[in-house]
């Protein structure tokens, strides 16, 4: 019997609702699916909605729903969002695991959209239920860590995103000649507070003699959010200083990067923040206000605002864009940092948290965030 | 017939919660209703049955009892089954709390409240050792509530006092110092640096005559090197005892050599310290919050604020006036008898046969058998009142 | 039984002993400090480092505001569009409501004729047959949660009705009339008393704050004495003109800016303007919040305008705008010693009857030690390392 179990191969399945190209979450699913096959695990990767670019990398979902269960089966489910796999996924017999990209409080859309949310309480709910079946919780922060632990996850383990880092490009920095490129990369959605950051640049260029352009690259989520921020930059008359883009190719985001002379965030909901990372490793110094996962992810590597308030924002973008001992400071800062979140690094620590649970041959077990069991011989015992 | 059986976490000898679920078992079997204790794990090797192995013994009438005091898996197992469900609300302590020291440990306060709000739509009666905690409840949405105050089991701490302690501290009252003490885990909601301070006060004011003994377990590294640091920035590591865990013969020591219970708690479901205290006739002060001022009811002194002056003078006027400590043992000898196994065990029978009452059982409990807990009381006080007009 | 545990315990020598209790403890702390995962011990040099970089910040801020950089009018200006263009429901939302409710009330029942058209032969019936089948489940749910909304929507319609009642009495207070008034009495009387108030608190160590600083003569006074001083008031071109004497002044209310403090930051506190003109709340408020954000021992002036001042037409304007009738110095007295104000006293002007009303601060022994300044001892402890 064990000599039979041992020559079945582990097959781990890994599902994720949408698969899309250009998305950071279909990165991190298609490299850990490399590094698990590497190490000798069969793995699948399912999903309900696969985009025309990605076709040849995953499986439809219902392929799966028909497949008998095994004994040597795993199954690793991405969670963002809130979707019509997880009925399915409670029902099998076969272990599970879910990885926890982080999913935005609906308090921060029910203003600017009521269905948005709704389908963000909708993850949330199945987030509670999943915690019932599920063997282990996996977080890319330690922030998400803890949400994990809030919604009565017995275990949870620390495992990094995986950063496929784009293209160092040489590209002088843009506005040479008296101006400044302030940049920012993010989903135009109301919790990354891109219009925190038009404020400050307004004040920024009202007092400061040499001005900056803001550029904002990142898709539409809320429609409402969006003409709110165009709007709010024609009255504050910065329509030639702000610049809005979106659906950039890699190549031109290298680009973005390498001609920035500040990356700015005045996010207040992140649950990892990918462009951090990168900002730090293409040299670009940041100045972010300290929210959710932010101050896990950058650590030294940047300026952190305690608030949004436009006045220390505009001060510290000045102080970062003429201070060099600073600017320098913040950059051999941000090269470590950002080298903490290689990919082979992150690599490794996502098998071994995987490996609290999935027998994966030669990988050593991580120790856990949080033990359910553990946290009880705290709570009880003599006084 | 179906059974009362009681659902709890872990179960240690000598913990609050443990002997809570312990004294209503020992009482139901004694009614003659059939109860057991399932445990979510059974750490102290007890030979206690898991939760899960529940539907060996399952009866579809049992009425099932969780006692609540962190958060476990037993909630969610208990959505599943159909039996009636009490809930035995002992106690959580607001995350806020834990936050500056543990936020890991916060968040799981924080799922023990979810899992209390869980409980509400399912639980038939919830019981409470204090009205404070009764009105968590409420707020939880629980409909049904009793207050049921702990029993008390001298047996747990009433054992002869630990000859070295004994000796530790009577050496200390020779040498013309008052031993002060507080029972209670070093965790940042009993506020142990305000004892700190009120002994620094002391000193400052009537002398280098005080020691306090803080008699708990360590539970948070960051908070208990705030103690430190505070009592050392205070110079007063030599007059402040950390006592980090004690045997049952040493908290027994520690109870009938100190002269003053002090506590400056903030938040409290019952505070049993107080009531052993009170059994063993020191003299209490204690700072009004939480369930406090309930449990400490006529028995001692209660204070509004945690000024140190205040604290320190009332200590240095107790410890100056044998007939002030005269009146303060008397009265804290008569609410240890309204807090005697007799008038609790009569509440918690009462409660039963609401429950019973309330579920359609048509049980036939014995509510006129004596307990043995009242029994064991009387034995142990009548030695204890012997031995205490020896000495 | 209970001998052999006593034996046990006496044999481990000292376990309780007040002699050992450092020993314990230390013990204790160096396991934990070993054993205890990452999440205490971030690197702390890392955390020092943002630290730094924040107050350094705050330092620049200050030194680019006394430069003119931040005039209070460009702020007044920018914030002003970013709050009133915010959509639906997001800032002066009061116009936005009913559009909302009635979105909310629209969606919030559901109904349980399922479309059952369709262009494949046949589908339409099965699906109307499939309909019928389920009609008794579905309405059970749709009840249930038609049920549920409607008391949802009752409730938001009461808590509406009462925010309008809140709203309809805030406007009859909340009138901002300072921005109408280039000139007010209480700069005359500060420039009265500068010269005494700045006795009173020249040798102040801490940070002072004057409200409703105005034209900025007690600003002076107190910088030329070398007090680390500020002002508030909410007249732009007043607030322009003092920054580029490169004063530290800011755009606020002055109960709005003393809620947004913390506890005992102030050194000092000097209030010209609603004590003539705010109402009888008003100023009660401002003896609470003044009480909370002045530390211990510090001194609080109140600087008002004295009845001759009502009388005098450049003044009309000012005092038909506002809302309570002014206290006298006894009543100001009465109420600062309610307070648990000491030293409590009025002093007279010799050119004019305006008077000060002046107090000193006691504060309540709390207990003093924080939870924040704890984390403080861990920090000093991990530099000291």
């Amino acid at each position: 019997m064990e000599i039979l179990r041992h020559q079945d191969p582990i097959e781990l399945c890994i599902f994720m609702p949408s698969l899309a190209p250009y998305d950071a979450m279909a990165t991190h699913v298609l490299e850990l699916k490399a590094a698990l096959e590497n190490v000798g695990l069969s793995t699948n990767l399912y999903a309900d909605e696969i985009k025309k670019e990605m076709r040849g990398e995953a499986i439809p979902f219902k392929r799966f729903r028909l497949k008998k269960p095994s004994r040597s089966r795993y199954m690793l489910y991405q969670l963002a969002t809130g979707s019509n796999m997880v009925r399915h996924l409670i029902d099998r017999v076969e272990p599970l695991i879910i990885q926890y990209h982080n999913i935005t409080p609906r308090s921060e859309f029910v203003r600017w959209d009521p269905g948005i949310s709704s389908s963000m309480a909708w993850g949330q709910r199945q987030l509670e239920v999943l915690s019932k079946k599920a063997a282990l919780g996996l977080a890319v922060s330690e922030f998400n860590a803890r949400e994990l632990v809030s919604a009565t996850f017995p275990k949870v383990a620390i495992s990094p995103p995986l950063i496929r880092s784009l293209d160092l490009v040489d590209s002088k920095r843009a506005y040479d000649v008296g101006e400044f490129k302030l940049l920012f990369v993010g989903r135009l959605a109301p919790n990354k507070g891109h219009e925190d950051l038009i404020r400050a640049l307004a004040i920024y260029n009202g007092a400061f003699d040499k001005k900056a352009h803001l550029h904002l690259i990142g898709q539409t989520v809320v429609q409402g959010y969006v003409d709110y921020l165009h709007d709010l930059v024609v009255a504050l008359g910065l329509d030639s200083w702000v610049h809005f883009s979106h659906g950039v190719s890699d190549q031109e985001l290298s680009i973005e990067f390498a001609s920035a002379h500040a990356y700015v965030s005045a996010s207040k909901h992140e649950g990892f923040g990918f462009p951090f990372v990168e900002a730090m490793r293409t040299l670009t110094p940041i100045v972010a206000v300290a929210s959710s996962a932010i101050p896990d992810t950058v650590g030294n590597g940047a300026i952190l605002l305690v608030d949004n308030d436009p006045i220390n924002m505009a001060t510290a973008w000045s102080m970062v864009l003429s201070d060099n001992v600073l600017r320098n400071k913040l950059i051999k800062n941000g090269i470590s940092v950002a080298h903490k979140w290689n990919l082979k690094d992150a690599i490794s620590a996502n098998l071994a948290a995987l490996a609290n649970v999935v027998p994966i041959p030669g990988i050593g077990l991580a120790p856990l965030f949080f033990d359910a069991g553990l946290e009880l011989d705290r709570n009880f015992g003599k006084s | 017939m179906g059974a009362i059986h009681h659902f709890i976490p872990t179960l240690l000898p000598g913990d609050g919660s443990g002997n809570a679920a312990r004294a209503m078992q020992h009482r139901l079997v004694e009614l003659g209703a059939e109860s057991l204790i399932f445990v979510q794990e059974d750490k102290a090797d007890l030979g206690l049955p898991t939760f899960d192995s529940y539907p060996g013994y399952a009866n579809k009438d049992d009425i099932l009892m969780y006692h609540l005091a962190t958060s476990s898996a037993i909630p969610s197992y208990l959505r599943t089954l159909r039996q009636d469900v009490v809930v035995n609300y002992q106690n959580l302590t607001p995350p806020n709390y834990f936050r500056p020291y543990n936020a890991v440990a916060a968040a799981f306060q924080e799922r023990g409240m979810a899992e209390l709000r869980l409980l509400a739509d399912q639980a038939v009666m919830g019981i409470a050792p204090s009205m404070f905690n009764l009105k968590d409840m409420i707020n939880a949405g629980f409909s049904v509530v009793e207050q049921s105050p702990i029993i008390l089991d001298p047996s747990d701490f009433m054992g002869a006092g630990d000859a070295q302690a004994s000796k530790m501290l009577y050496d200390l009252s020779d040498k013309g110092f008052s031993n002060w003490l507080f029972v209670g885990r070093l965790v940042p909601n009993k506020a142990q640096e305000h004892l700190i301070m009120a002994l620094a006060a002391h000193r400052e004011i009537y002398g280098d005559t005080a020691v306090l003994h803080l008699v708990g377990r360590p539970t948070y590294y960051g908070y208990t090197k705030a103690l430190y640091e505070l009592t050392k920035s205070l110079d007063l590591l030599d007059r402040v005892n950390f006592v980090m865990g004690v045997s049952p013969a040493e908290l027994a020591a520690f109870y009938t050599m100190s002269d003053i219970f002090i506590s400056t708690s903030e938040h409290e479901g019952f505070c049993m310290p107080i009531v052993e205290a009170l059994f063993h006739g020191l003299s209490v002060i204690a700072y009004d919050a939480g369930a406090v001022p309930e449990t400490l009811g006529i028995g001692g002194i209660h204070l509004d604020d945690r000024d140190p002056i205040t604290i320190a003078s009332w200590a240095n006027r107790i410890m100056n006036s044998s007939e002030l400590r005269n009146n303060l043992a008397e009265l804290a000898a008569a609410r240890t008898n309204q807090l005697s196994p007799r008038s609790t065990i009569a509440r918690f029978d009462e409660v039963v046969a609401r429950l019973l009452k309330l579920t359609n059982r048509d049980w036939s409990l014995d509510f006129d058998q004596p307990s043995s807990l009242v029994r064991n009381y009387d034995e142990f006080g009548a030695r204890f009142q012997a031995t205490g007009q020896h000495s | 039984m209970k001998k052999t545990e006593s034996n046990n315990s006496s044999t481990t020598k000292g376990k309780v002993d007040l002699d050992t209790s450092s020993e314990r403890v230390l013990e204790y702390l160096g396991q934990s400090d070993a054993t205890l995962a990452s999440p205490d011990a971030v690197d702390s040099a890392a955390a020092a480092f943002v630290l730094e970089i924040q107050s350094s910040i705050e330092h620049e801020v200050k030194e680019l505001r006394s430069q003119g950089k931040y005039p209070p009018s460009l702020i007044a200006r920018v914030n002003s569009y970013y709050n009133s263009l915010l959509p639906l429901g997001a800032a002066s939302a009061a116009k936005d409501f009913k559009e909302a409710f009635w979105i909310a009330d629209r969606v919030a029942y559901i109904d349980i004729d399922v479309p059952t058209a369709s262009k494949k032969p046949g589908v339409s019936l099965v699906k109307r047959i499939l309909r019928l089948m389920i009609a008794w489940y579905l309405n059970y749910v749709a009840q249930q949660f038609n049920n549920f909304t409607s008391n949802l929507m009752r409730l938001i319609t009461i808590i509406d009705q009462r925010i309008v009642t809140l709203e309809e009495k805030l406007e009859a207070t909340d009138f901002r009339h300072l921005e109408l008034l280039d000139k007010t009495a209480s700069i005359e009387v500060l420039a009265v008393f500068a010269e005494s108030i700045g006795e009173l608190v020249g040798d102040s160590s801490g940070r002072i704050l004057v409200a409703e600083c105005g034209t900025g003569e007690m600003l002076e006074e107190l910088r030329r004495k070398g007090v680390d001083v500020y002002g508030i008031d909410e007249r732009a071109a007043l607030l322009d003109s003092l920054e580029t004497r490169r004063f530290d002044v800011r755009d606020s209310t002055t109960l709005f800016h003393l809620h947004k403090l913390e506890d005992s930051v102030l050194s000092g506190l000097i209030v010209a303007g609603i004590v003539d003109r705010g109402t009888i709340a008003e100023r009660v408020k401002l003896l609470h919040e003044a009480k909370r954000v002045m530390g211990q021992g510090s001194t609080l002036v109140l600087a008002c305008s004295g009845i001759t001042r009502y009388a005098d037409a450049s003044n009309h304007m000012e005092y038909d705008l506002s809302l309570g009738r002014p206290f006298s110095p006894d009543t100001w007295i009465e109420l600062l010693k309610r307070l648990e104000f000491s030293h409590v006293r009025s002093i007279s002007s010799e050119t004019s009857d305006d008077y000060l009303v002046v107090a000193s601060n006691t504060k309540a022994s709390s207990g003093g030690l924080t939870y924040s300044s704890f984390d403080e001892a861990n920090v000093n402890l991990d530099e000291a390392r």
